[in-house]
């Protein structure tokens, strides 16, 4: 996009006229932008509370100033090792099965002819996604809970597992329940982009030959290298943060499983349910984010050394 | 160079908002200041008039008549200190969020309940944070109504480094220990409500045997109320807020630190747990379940639960499970820092007018009407005496807890109980049973100390982290080797710093023993 723009401005003669060619787009721009000052930069005032000991009858400015001591919670301890290890684990994994999963749901789907069978897979495979994840979390007890649950009552009939106090399948259960939840919403970003590609280079495909395998190495995939960039790209920007709900309900806070399905932010949520301290917790949302930007920075300038075309900026 | 301008248009943007804030909040922190100058100035004189928000939480929806027990309210507040209440009751799910949003943001709050409890934000983070107003001096001068209800050992008991930000209500000080059970399967094997001297294992061994062996669907005993496990009901230790740090014998006997988790009582109560859970007398999910003992009695899945006992509790919890209810206690009434500090009424930092909130707060715990229009609503419209008796009440006719305008059932939230009618269906004497309890209580020597982690905010969130990833497996006996996993507990909790967390609750502690 930014090459074209240069190109647009070198092309135009005066820089007046290509201020009032534009107006209109800033315009239209403008009530997206006023949401952003106020939705994303305003708050980031805020973080100067994780270096505060905050006292709200001084206020926030007048408050003394801790430097980083409100931060040491998140390195204290082996637990706060184990729980950056899983958020990092987890994402990654959750980044690539997410991507390969939708892409791969994307393609199947392009694939069938009738429109309406199209429309019900989609919802079917969306669905999960609108489920909040205190049912999820209860639909899971179902198939797991050690009395009553279906697959200890059907599957492992005699020899049942207490599935909340086994860390060791939780890594497996939670991206299973992730990936079923996830693939609906990621296929319908790709799903959507493989329509865009001209069918012109499908049917000359098709004219000289080419497997439907063919077709889809050599023009689906290819095609959707920048949705796949900047979908990953968005998603290391967030590879500290993880899905409360699905690390927190879902195992139902069973402590025996905190060794594998500790994450970060339910680690801080445990940390500070009894301290309630803003500066602890500031300091944390602090850490998570400039931890994904510098992520972003770094994976998007990697990106453009390999590929400049495909770089986000 | 456009690009620059912008951004640097966009900072100078936030700099102005930053400090506009940080305008509006100095200057009402000097308001309020002046304010209290002023309000102290003006005593003597007439009583300047002022509209006091009262925030409370309620376990009902907010009551239909809120309205007209307010302006019954106020025709005494008006009269007696020129004061208009505005009563501002708050679900329990949301009564925590309403009120840190309300108090961090500077709206109008006035008076408000807290407590060392999880519903709410905690009072002791909320006067570390600054949100809450001094009150000694107010007490002194305008509560004294409050202080000679309560006594000073509990009215002071919120106290920090000398200065109190709250008051405990006058109800349930103190704490007994209790197992209720079903009556309709305790009379099937003649299991009658029994008062031990001390906790006996042999009883209840000898109890749940039974019931485990004829009731094939029933769980002999659930931990306690959720999430409590079975030693939070079972030990004999002054928990000093947290557990990090307590003192034993339940805090009657020397004033030492020790950590808990490495005593041999604990190592005990967990090992307990452990025989209780493997002969499946404990209730299999009681380390995860969300589910509360009552639920569970009224299902029929339990035979009964570990509770704190305090008069009229079977009455209560009765009506609360839907079914009778026996309770079997073990060991005589204690009152320490927790019991008390758990429901407290505080002022806002930023209230306008905290001479006259002492006022209306005195009146709480003085005024027989006020009371009850606060606990009970109107007489004739949401409750009528029953008849030969003064001080027993009940639903009019064709009023019942359901279509009542207005029904907390919450008489131990507002003040002085000891003033409040009695509810029929407790006890006659339930009012003074309790005054009587919380004033023969034994006591702990920390009772009225208040730890505060200021100064080990870290340490205390690792630590939090710790007990929340062993407590309700261990202490439910859900785990494979006790030992085992006690000896990593104890570890961790030392690579978390407990240690240090002792060695400051130490120094607090003697200090304020010293001190008083």
């Amino acid at each position: 996009m930014g090459n074209n723009m240069e190109r647009n401005n070198i092309a135009l003669p005066k820089k007046k006229n290509s201020m009032a060619r534009y107006m209109p787009f800033f315009f239209m721009a403008l009530p997206g932008l006023i949401y952003l000052i106020i939705n994303n930069y305003l708050p980031m005032f805020g973080l100067i509370m994780a270096f505060k000991k905050v006292n709200f009858s001084l206020g926030i400015l007048a408050s003394p100033w801790c430097g980083l001591s409100n931060f040491k919670f998140l390195f204290a301890t082996s637990d706060a090792w184990i729980a950056t290890r899983n958020s990092i684990l987890y994402n990654l994994f959750f980044i690539i099965a997410n991507n390969f999963c939708g892409i791969f749901v994307a393609i199947l789907l392009n694939e069938i002819k009738s429109k309406f069978f199209t429309k019900v897979y989609q919802n079917v495979f969306l669905l999960p996604y609108l489920i909040s994840t205190v049912i999820i979390s209860y639909i899971v007890y179902a198939f797991l809970s050690g009395d009553t649950g279906y697959i200890n009552n059907t599957l492992l009939k005699g020899e049942g597992v207490s599935w909340y106090t086994e860390p060791k399948y939780w890594p497996i259960i939670i991206s299973l329940v992730n990936i079923w939840r996830q693939t609906g919403y990621h296929s319908i970003i790709y799903f959507s982009s493989i329509i865009g590609i001209d069918s012109s280079l499908f049917e000359a495909a098709t004219l000289d030959g080419a497997s439907k395998w063919q077709q889809i190495k050599n023009i689906t995939l290819p095609s959707l290298k920048p949705t796949i960039i900047t979908l990953v790209l968005l998603a290391l920007g967030r590879i500290f943060y993880s899905d409360f709900g699905l690390f927190y309900q879902v195992p139902m806070d069973s402590g025996a499983l905190y060794p594998t399905t500790n994450v970060l932010d339910t680690f801080v949520y445990r940390s500070l349910m009894k301290l309630g301290n803003v500066g602890m917790a500031s300091a944390a949302g602090f850490y998570q984010a400039v931890v994904g930007f510098c992520l972003v920075l770094l994976s998007n300038a990697l990106i453009r050394k390999i590929d400049k075309e495909n770089a986000l900026f | 160079m456009k690009k620059l301008i912008s951004l640097m248009l966009v900072v100078l943007m936030v700099m102005t908002l930053a400090l506009g804030c940080a305008k509006t909040t100095n200057t009402d922190g000097n308001s309020t200041q002046s304010n209290a100058g002023e309000g102290t100035e003006n005593t003597s004189e007439t009583l300047k008039h002022a509209d006091l928000n009262i925030n409370f939480l309620t376990f009902v929806p907010e009551p239909a008549d809120l309205k007209l027990v307010e302006d019954e309210i106020n025709k005494i507040t008006e009269a007696k200190i020129n004061v208009t209440v505005h009563l501002k009751p708050y679900s329990v799910a949301t009564y925590r969020d309403q009120m840190k949003l309300q108090l961090v943001s500077n709206e109008k709050v006035d008076l408000l309940l807290t407590g060392n409890l999880g519903i709410f934000d905690l009072y002791i983070n909320q006067v570390a944070n600054g949100l809450l107003y001094p009150m000694n001096d107010l007490l002194s001068k305008y509560g004294q109504g409050i202080v000679q209800a309560l006594g000073d050992t509990y009215a002071y008991a919120g106290s920090m480094e000398g200065k109190t930000y709250g008051v405990p209500q006058n109800r349930d000080l103190a704490q007994g220990w209790c197992f209720l059970a079903d009556k309709g399967m305790a009379d099937k094997y003649g299991i009658k409500a029994t008062e031990l001297k001390t906790f006996d294992k042999d009883f209840f061994d000898n109890m749940f045997k039974t019931i485990k062996e004829n009731e094939s669907k029933v769980y002999p005993f659930f931990p306690g109320e959720t999430p409590a496990t079975l030693v939070d009901n079972l030990n004999r230790v002054d928990p000093l807020d947290n557990y990090f740090g307590v003192l034993e014998n339940l805090g009657m006997g020397d004033t030492k630190v020790v950590d808990f988790y490495e005593t041999q009582e604990y190592r005990d109560l967990v090992t307990l747990a452990k025989e209780w859970a493997d002969k499946g007398y404990i209730y299999s999910e009681a380390a995860t379940t969300e589910q509360t003992p009552y639920e569970l009695l009224s299902a029929g899945r339990i035979f009964g639960f570990f509770s704190t006992w305090k008069p009229g509790i079977e009455g209560q919890s009765s009506r609360r499970a839907g079914k009778d209810l026996i309770a079997i206690t073990f060991d005589e009434p204690w009152s320490f820092s927790g019991k008390v500090t758990n429901f407290m009424w505080s002022i806002a930092h930023n209230c306008e007018a905290p001479e006259q909130a002492m006022r209306m707060l005195n009146l709480m715990y003085t005024d027989k009407d006020i009371m009850n229009l606060l606990a009970w609503g109107i007489e004739d419209k949401h409750y009528v005496k029953v008849a030969g008796k003064d001080n027993v009440i009940t639903y009019p006719e064709g009023v019942n807890s359901q279509n009542s305008g207005y029904n907390l059932q919450t008489s131990w939230m507002f003040g002085n109980e000891m003033l409040c009618y009695v509810w029929e269906g407790d006890p006659d004497n339930l009012r003074s049973a309790m005054d009587e309890f919380n004033k023969n209580a034994r006591k702990s020597k920390a009772l009225g100390f208040t730890f505060d982690t200021t100064n080990v905010s870290t340490e205390i969130a690792s630590l939090t982290n710790v007990q929340s990833q062993y407590k309700r497996m261990l202490e439910n006996g859900f785990v494979d080797n006790v030992d085992k996993t006690l000896n990593e507990f104890i570890s961790k909790l030392k690579q978390a710093g407990i240690d240090k967390v002792v060695t400051e609750k130490q120094k607090q502690l003697d200090a304020w023993l010293s001190s008083k």
